[in-house]
């Protein structure tokens, strides 16, 4: 675990964001119509990665601290110890795990991805960041000083 | 129920589906009784699943209702505040509010009323698109929101 200053939790919080809205985009079949299959790969990549650095907002902003560049699962155990010391429910870090077992696939592997697969990666990065807003309210609370 | 009625419901489903793309995973009430059972607006909406600002929004059939119904939005506590229209109601003697409309500012202090207006597109479907940006008015809400959240189960929540 890097430490960083708990002030930057807006820069990740912004950044999940960012890639959170780019995957809707990207996954809105009502909006791409035929050309959707050709956004899927991105969509579920970007799904990973907004859950990846709202995961890193969640822990900088409690701990002071992010998980690692290399191994991005000590950041669902560097979560779910977080869930621990607040008495909180840590079953949305079931949906980061699941998103990050798949990182490597959706990045590298030659199969298409499925309309299905892409469903299913999008519901994951919905639930965790329901999840971690719900059980970290102080994420949704501050904003940037423009 | 009238036909202008109809259509102001038709129309949620449209704003919802446009304030899902602008917003994050928020969590939706429609005619809801906020901030107290005393009250009523057509659309509220706590962005970050239920943890963040509060968006009220007020649908209107008609153009040349927005300019009384701004004046009630403003009393309705929220950080932003949006009005709706159809667009196929805008004449030339009643134009939609535009960014520099005093209309949609407040008489002092910061924030400004957004504008959603509704399209009838093909297949009779309606399509909602922002055309003013609402911007944040003042205050804090959390307590009021937490209370509102443990008393009244949402029409669309995000779990």
């Amino acid at each position: 675990m890097k430490p960083i200053e708990k002030h930057r939790m807006l820069h990740y919080r912004d950044r999940a964001e960012s890639f959170f809205r780019a995957m809707q985009l990207a996954a809105d079949r009502a909006l791409l119509g035929d050309e959707a299959p050709q956004y899927a790969d991105a969509a579920a990549l970007l799904a990973v990665h907004s859950a990846i650095s709202l995961a890193d907002a969640v822990l900088v902003g409690c701990t002071g601290r992010r998980g690692n560049d290399e191994d991005h699962r000590v950041a669902s155990v560097a979560l779910r110890a977080l869930c621990v010391g607040r008495h909180a429910l840590a079953d949305g870090v079931d949906h980061l795990t699941w998103l990050l077992a798949r990182k490597s696939d959706l990045a590298y592997n030659e199969k298409r991805l499925s309309g299905e697969d892409l469903d299913r990666a999008v519901l994951k990065a919905e639930r965790f960041a329901a999840w971690a807003y719900r059980t970290f309210p102080e994420l949704a609370r501050q904003e940037r000083i423009p | 129920m009238t036909i202008t009625q109809r259509l102001e419901c038709r129309a949620r489903d449209a704003v919802e589906r446009c304030m899902i793309r602008h917003l994050i995973l928020p969590t939706i009430f429609f005619d809801a009784p906020w901030p107290d059972d005393g009250a009523s607006v057509d659309m509220l909406l706590i962005d970050r699943a239920g943890t963040g600002d509060v968006h009220v929004v007020a649908i209107k059939r008609r153009a040349e209702q927005v300019r009384a119904a701004i004046p009630q939005l403003l009393k309705v506590p929220a950080q932003y505040r949006w009005i709706v229209f159809f667009a196929d109601t805008v004449k030339p003697k009643i134009p939609a509010p535009r960014m520099n409309s005093s209309l949609l500012y407040p008489a002092k202090g910061m924030g400004r009323v957004g504008v959603i207006e509704v399209v009838r597109m093909s297949g009779l479907e309606l399509g909602a698109n922002i055309k003013v940006k609402s911007e944040r008015f003042p205050g804090s809400f959390e307590e009021e929101v937490e209370q509102f959240l443990a008393g009244h189960k949402p029409d669309r929540a995000f779990r």
